[in-house]
């Protein structure tokens, strides 16, 4: 097959091939990723100094304060971790891994990144309408979300929900291409326990995905209505019951969190063996327990809803299987420690992030225990205990693995490494400030501090000696931690012209993405496609005289 | 700047602590040893000139233990925290001891009304005896609110279309006014720079108040809808309560002459 020189259009505008709709997804999320910092920003700085007027912005009102924390919480999650982690380095990984020339169906992915794009311009529309964006925080929990005359967003809200319609929807589409690419353009001899981690966790990321979405779709059209025709499907007063859409919700939104962590749990499997030049430690079982992962999760939506007037007897059953959910977390965690043993560890830029992945995910998982158990929510619902909690589990999922998979794929999507130095400042100006703001929100919300609050002066044991030093300290740290963004905004872009020249395989590592040019042409390996002779990661096989063995390699006779 | 847990007043707030040291201290051993393990095996197999990295599959039985042994203690960790939680959680929210006070909360967007018996109305104010087991009966007029007592470890969401029962006893007014008082005395100690520790509300004799929140997304107002909590010993409640009545009857009887 024959591959043509792409144009302008066919690049940049509507490509079809795989790369280019995920640079797509990849250039539209970091930009996200800024606007929800920005909106992080200004609603941290309210906190630290109430009511006074901060630069960038002005004085951030209560319907504004609601806004950002409301838009904070949706960006990150629908507009940067998922079209990060699972739409753009799947888009662009998945053929590469698999060693196809591009995804089943390219027009479908075409078509994805448009709903995509339509549902970013509504989400941006939603704040301009009359009253405002929507203001409910992202669970958008009825009967506030249900009535205009409770949230004083008439259009807002319905905008809101209908740009979460729309991205879910590309994420449908694209899902359909991730799928039968994995099951039916492997490139020939890829047996399914051959296929890399990362491809495996994308795809399991994706059937969770479309197992869990359903009902929060069936939840928010019922929504809609109440919103925009005055049903009662969620108001009590027409008979409506609102914490139908709090099952409804979570029902997608606690798998969503596991379709956040495996992509990235996938990358770093990748890194650490790569940079530790081990195999991976125990593959059959990492694979086999995140099915277990992905099924469980489906079984544990209620802890969110443990004191929101659900059968008190039902919140034993879903404290006990949500405790056991960190069980097989446990497992592949203890998988990725072992994969260090005998290995022979640098630290490159990935392999850092990785790391740090490992130890401050740890403690997300951890505090995971605290609000897993029924007893000690009734105290910490609606805490900064929680948002300490979700933030430390999120941003290494997001960020963290973001960054490694970034650093480790950079050099195959542009043909150059980014830059050392201004990586490692990067990375220390990160991870420090991180643990500089959730630290202090878990502390705060051991003492008590609930979250959503643009204004803690009305609330006296809150406003004690101490506290709000450990607000401003918090705030601090955010400006701090999102400075030193701008190095890493640098870096991507001037890595393309200035970074270190990466040739096909810079990292020495096996899987098939590495088989083709950096970065790879339209049609990704030429005439032929690889053909694949062993597992992912033979690093350091006893009796080779390199230490690795990639898969496409035939074994010397 | 070291925060921990605010001062425990209700029947069931020191079991729920109990709870929270316990998996503190599990949970704290577990991250230590984990990242002890993951910074020994980062620095102990760096990279070294002419050594090569060894060939571990992690598939044999031998090396799978390496997993399933921490496993076993981790699963020990998890049965513990699973049947305390199911000890506390019995305590706190399933039972129903009966009620020496019953008292209403309407939720309203951005108010809290509470109604005791005899019809006394206050608003933003709650007033408890001491050493009392209290229902709550919950309802709201709008959105979802949810009421949080802190200091009593209590919340509860509050549903509109439902009436939700919940109950606290807090603990004997010495100790209550024990703990105001060295909250009092810490905030009087501040650092003399400190500009952001804001004035405490002034109880009264026989009285320690503390917060309300609400702490369900309500709203515009959601975060300024606070209430205080106010304990009494039983002689200020009952002078209290008495003084109410009055005060309603007063009214009554001026509504009644004016017609």
């Amino acid at each position: 097959m024959a591959h043509h020189e792409l144009t302008f259009s066919e690049k940049f505008l509507f490509p079809l091939d795989h790369k280019y709709v995920g640079l797509q997804y990849l250039w539209t999320s970091l930009f996200m990723a800024a606007v929800g910092g920005f909106m992080a920003y200004c609603f941290r700085m309210q906190l630290a100094f109430p009511g006074e007027s901060i630069p960038l912005w002005g004085v951030v009102t209560p319907q504004n304060y609601n806004a950002f924390i409301t838009n904070h919480g949706t960006i990150m999650i629908f507009w940067v971790a998922m079209p990060l982690l699972i739409a753009s380095f799947g888009n662009i990984m998945i053929p590469l891994m698999v060693g196809c020339d591009d995804m089943v169906f390219p027009k479908l992915n075409r078509l994805s990144y448009q709903v995509f794009f339509v549902s970013t311009v509504v989400l941006f529309a939603s704040y301009l309408v009359p009253g405002g964006g929507f203001g409910g925080s992202w669970t958008t929990y009825p009967p506030l979300s249900a009535r205009a005359e409770y949230s004083l967003t008439p259009l807002g809200s319905s905008m809101w929900l209908g740009a979460v319609a729309l991205e879910i929807v590309a994420f449908l589409i694209g899902g359909i291409n991730f799928l039968t690419t994995t099951m039916n353009a492997r490139a020939p001899g890829m047996k399914m326990l051959d296929i890399p981690v990362a491809i495996w966790m994308i795809n399991i990321a994706t059937v969770l995905f479309m197992f869990s979405v359903g009902p929060l779709v069936a939840g928010a059209i019922m929504l809609l209505l109440d919103q925009q025709l005055g049903t009662s499907f969620y108001v009590p007063s027409g008979g409506g019951d609102p914490v139908l859409f709090q099952h409804l919700f979570w029902f997608f939104g606690h798998p969503e969190v596991y379709i956040i962590l495996l992509p990235t749990m996938g990358f770093i499997a990748e890194i650490v063996t790569t940079f530790s030049r081990k195999k991976l430690f125990g593959y059959k079982t990492i694979i086999y327990t995140s099915f277990m992962v992905g099924i469980l999760s489906m079984v544990v939506w209620a802890h969110h809803q443990f004191i929101a007037g659900i059968d008190p007897r039902m919140a034993n059953i879903f404290s006990i299987t949500t405790i056991i959910i960190s069980i097989p977390l446990a497992i592949i965690f203890l998988a990725y420690i072992w994969t260090l043993l005998g290995g022979s560890i640098k630290f490159e830029l990935p392999m850092m992030w990785a790391t740090a992945f490992l130890l401050e995910f740890l403690i997300g998982g951890l505090t995971g225990l605290f609000l897993g158990s029924s007893a000690m929510d009734i105290y910490f619902h609606d805490n900064t205990f929680v948002v300490a909690h979700f933030h430390y589990t999120l941003m290494p999922a997001t960020f963290f693995g973001g960054f490694a998979a970034l650093y480790h794929w950079y050099p195959k999507i542009f043909g150059r490494k980014m830059l050392n130095g201004i990586g490692k400042i990067h990375f220390w100006g990160t991870i420090i400030p991180f643990n500089g703001i959730f630290i202090p929100l878990f502390m705060l919300g051991i003492a008590g501090q609930h979250r959503k609050i643009y204004d803690y002066t009305h609330f006296p044991d809150l406003m004690q000696s101490g506290f709000q030093d450990l607000r401003i300290f918090a705030t601090s740290s955010l400006v701090v931690m999102l400075c030193f963004q701008f190095l890493f905004a640098f870096n991507f872009i001037m890595g393309m012209r200035l970074g270190e020249v990466a040739g096909d395989n810079p990292w020495n590592s096996t899987t098939l993405e590495w088989a083709c040019p950096s970065p790879p042409p339209h049609g990704n390996f030429g005439e032929t496609l690889p053909t694949v002779y062993r597992g992912p990661y033979e690093y350091s096989v006893p009796g080779s005289d390199v230490d690795f063995l990639p898969q496409h390699i035939p074994a010397k006779a | 700047m070291w925060e921990t847990l605010p001062k425990s007043l209700s029947t069931f707030s020191g079991d729920i602590d109990h709870l929270f040291w316990g998996v503190t201290y599990l949970m704290g051993f577990s991250y230590v040893v984990s990242m002890l393990v993951i910074v020994y095996l980062l620095i102990a197999f760096r990279r070294k000139e002419g050594v090569k990295a060894q060939y571990i599959p992690g598939e044999s039985g031998k090396h799978l233990m390496l997993i399933y042994i921490p496993l076993a203690l981790f699963v020990c960790f998890d049965m513990y925290i699973d049947e305390e939680t199911a000890e506390v959680w019995h305590k706190a929210k399933m039972e129903l001891p009966a009620a020496d006070t019953k008292v209403k909360a309407v939720a309203q967007q951005w108010a809290w009304t509470f109604v005791q018996e005899g019809n006394i109305e206050t608003i933003n104010e709650l007033h408890v005896p001491a050493g009392k087991t209290v229902h709550v009966a919950m309802e709201s007029s709008d959105t979802l609110h949810s009421l949080s007592i802190p200091i009593f470890r209590f919340k509860q969401d509050v549903i509109p279309g439902r009436i939700i029962t919940g109950w606290f006893k807090s603990k004997s007014f010495t100790e209550v006014k024990a703990a105001k008082d060295s909250m009092v005395a810490r905030y009087n100690n501040r650092p003399a720079d400190d500009a952001h520790a804001l004035e405490l509300p002034v109880d009264d004799a026989g009285t320690a108040s503390f917060d309300i929140q609400c702490a369900e997304m309500c709203g515009v107002g959601h975060g300024i809808m606070a209430a205080r909590i106010i304990v009494h010993s039983q002689k200020s409640y009952d002078a209290w309560v008495m003084a109410e009545k009055e005060m309603i009857q007063e009214m009554q009887d001026d509504a009644g002459s004016s017609e």
